[in-house]
């Protein structure tokens, strides 16, 4: 009997944990800002974007100062945000700027080169790992031919966080951590490797439903994808 | 008394039953409760998305409509300066538009159709706008191109305002909450295509619709067979015939048979043109190679593997290093002017110092002998357009690709407050036509 009780007990416990964790988890998480002092890509891809639209007229330098700090205070009151000066998750997103953890963190170097390395890296594995290398490369060659495409936006993080585009972004695996392989897959792509010939799309035919994305004109086939304009 | 004797006790007392039944009531009250938490949590998510949604349709909707007014007020601006400045304001609000619209849930097939207006508008704009500023004003086709941008202006407008008025009276259903697609509200009806009658815009950019894709200069020589071209696969890779198997062909402006080679250092995919037989790529499946042998002894093999493959001579413009090995562009020299539109980028093993990839299809685009290479301005006059902040180092004639065309101009390397640039000066008008800065990454070089 005591033994069948602590079992209960046991059980219990296990159950209260599994529920407390199951809650917590889904609990949002808090995402990187930036502010006065800080420093590196996500501060430069601030900058530069302040200074495409006009709010900004310094340097490009990575370090968040006043001339920044006043660039972001007018466009939060532009753009209808809380006029603080701290480039938080609200104003990111309206900047087109994605502000989650992961991405902060694997910036660490000054390079927009780098951060773009890594966020085409992060696309290549949540959509195309388990594919042979060409493929990997073909998938990073297709969002480097968007980015260039006038049908789509004219910037990385545009064109991979463009509603719908990409599964690995809806499903939240870009934010898995990319392998080495997809790494070497996003600098040969950014390096003009382009296994795809210019293709704008891929699909994996034995899924797709589309009858939009079937009419396109398929060109290379690899893996379990079909490249097509 | 210990835990496990109240606990005895009071089970004895109550009866097992009635304990397994409180602790299952006990469990149930608190799913019910985890579920009603949640469901809170869920609604207060979907408003927050369903009011970000509506923002960013209400910015676009504004957007498209000053600029719509701008470019009726530029049908009748009278001067240079009012048009620049509604020129550059609309240039401004176009690219609010296209990345607004990138921000919506619409698919790409959906929205392709709008970004590629918006983008084409603000670069229109922007071309106007420089050539307002250098004195000329706007022409008869300028104007008409412009109505033409009013039209589309007006249909886009009055359908983006009945997707945003949709959203305030029909919210996406919760199967859409993350994931929900405006596309059915702006595309016309099954077919798939926009409703919007978008113009065709000529103008000298990127995007112009008055843009093609010429036939590439460099892909010269007749038809080859799949044998021919798999001869031609094993010497680029370095092995023999009865190691190359068929892999996926290519179609498209460079159509082209696909080889897998076996190799010493392991298996590649190689890319041969159906005309001519030249490499438009190879890329080793496997890379991380050992150093053992230095980026110059590199660079060395690689400008010995390019005269062998019949690229003629060429130097390296940029080098990178990963996974062992090295990554470097070269460009094609003729009578000592550098040729930068004419690029092959070479991927070489610091292992073995051999070549194990390549990339030529910018080569093969631009490359063909050409004949005007005589500068009208000497080096030190171009020199004398530049800054006096930068402190050149070295100068030579190169070409340079433009948005259009190419230009011959004096290349300059120098230092400005510790960092390194290369200007452009043309060397005919003595304009200073592009300044690059050299970012030093982890990996290598890139300019920007």
């Amino acid at each position: 009997m005591n033994g069948k009780m602590k079992g209960i007990a046991m059980r219990l416990a296990a159950l209260c944990v599994c529920m407390a964790v199951l809650i917590w988890s889904n609990v949002p998480q808090a995402q990187a800002a930036v502010y006065w002092g800080s420093t590196g890509t996500q501060v430069r891809q601030v900058q530069q974007k302040l200074k495409q639209w006009g709010y900004f007229s310094g340097t490009v330098d990575g370090v968040f100062g006043q001339e920044t700090y006043d660039a972001v205070v007018r466009f939060q009151k532009k753009n209808g945000l809380t006029a603080d000066g701290v480039a938080g998750s609200a104003t990111l997103a309206a900047m087109g700027i994605s502000s989650g953890t992961a991405v902060a963190a694997s910036s660490s170097t000054s390079s927009s080169y780098q951060s773009d390395v890594e966020l085409l890296a992060r696309l290549i594995y949540g959509e195309a790992r388990g594919e042979p290398y060409v493929g990997m490369v073909a998938v990073g060659a297709v969002v480097l031919n968007r980015v260039k495409s006038s049908k789509f936006p004219n910037t990385l993080a545009g064109v991979i966080y463009q509603s719908g585009a990409f599964d690995a972004v809806r499903d939240g695996q870009i934010n898995m951590t990319p392998n080495e392989q997809s790494r070497r897959a996003a600098r040969d792509a950014m390096n003009g490797w382009d296994p795809t010939n210019g293709c704008l799309y891929y699909y994996n035919p034995s899924t797709a439903t589309s009858s939009w994305i079937w009419s396109r004109e398929v060109r290379l086939n690899i893996g379990a994808h079909s490249f097509a304009v | 008394m210990s835990e496990g004797n109240v606990m005895k006790r009071i089970m004895r007392k109550i009866g097992i039953k009635q304990a397994m039944t409180a602790v299952f009531a006990g469990l149930l009250c608190i799913s019910l409760g985890a579920n009603a938490w949640q469901s809170v949590r869920n609604r207060e998510l979907k408003n927050r998305l369903t009011m970000q949604r509506q923002r960013e349709m209400a910015d676009v909707v504004a957007a498209m409509a000053d600029i719509e007014v701008n470019l009726q007020k530029l049908l009748i601006a009278s001067g240079a300066a009012q048009s620049v400045s509604l020129l550059g304001e609309t240039a401004l609000l176009a690219q609010h538009v296209e990345s607004g619209l990138s921000r919506l849930p619409l698919s790409a097939e959906a929205a392709s159709g709008a970004m590629k207006f918006a983008g084409q508008m603000g670069e229109y704009v922007l071309t106007l706008a420089t050539q307002v500023s250098g004195g000329s004003m706007l022409t008869t086709d300028d104007e008409r191109q412009i109505e033409d941008m009013l039209t589309a202006c007006q249909g886009l407008n009055a359908h983006l305002m009945s997707v945003g008025e949709r959203l305030y009276t029909d919210p996406l259903p919760d199967v859409d909450m993350y994931g929900g697609d405006f596309s059915p509200w702006i595309q016309d009806g099954e077919s798939g295509n926009s409703a919007i009658p978008y113009p065709s815009l000529i103008y000298d950019g990127p995007f112009s619709d008055g843009r093609s894709d010429a036939q590439p200069l460099g892909l010269t020589g007749e038809r080859i067979t799949r044998e021919q071209a798999r001869e031609a696969a094993a010497r680029f890779a370095g092995t023999t015939t009865d190691q190359v198997k068929d892999g996926a062909d290519s179609g498209g402006r460079f159509e082209a048979f696909g080889f897998e080679a076996t190799t010493p250092y392991g298996r590649t995919n190689v890319q041969v043109t159906g005309q001519g037989g030249h490499l438009l790529w190879m890329m080793p499946e496997q890379a991380e190679f050992a150093q053992r042998i230095t980026q110059e002894e590199c660079l060395r093999n690689a400008q010995v593997w390019l005269a062998d493959m019949g690229f003629g001579q060429m130097e390296s413009c940029f080098v990178q290093q990963y996974d062992g090995m090295v990554v470097a562009n070269f460009a094609s020299v003729q009578d000592g002017v550098l040729l930068y539109p004419d690029q092959v980028k070479v991927q070489v093993s610091m292992d073995s110092g051999t070549v194990v990839g390549a990339e030529c299809s910018q080569y093969l685009t631009n490359h063909t002998r050409r004949t005007d290479l005589e500068p009208e301005l000497t080096q030190q006059q171009a020199q004398q357009m530049l800054s006096d902040r930068l402190e050149v180092r070295s100068g030579r004639l190169c070409i340079i690709p433009q948005e259009s065309g190419e230009r011959l101009c004096w290349g300059f390397e120098g230092t400005f407050a510790g960092e390194d640039y290369w200007a452009f000066v043309d060397a005919e008008t003595g304009e200073a036509v592009q300044i690059l800065r050299v970012a030093n990454t982890q990996d290598g070089q890139t300019a920007i």
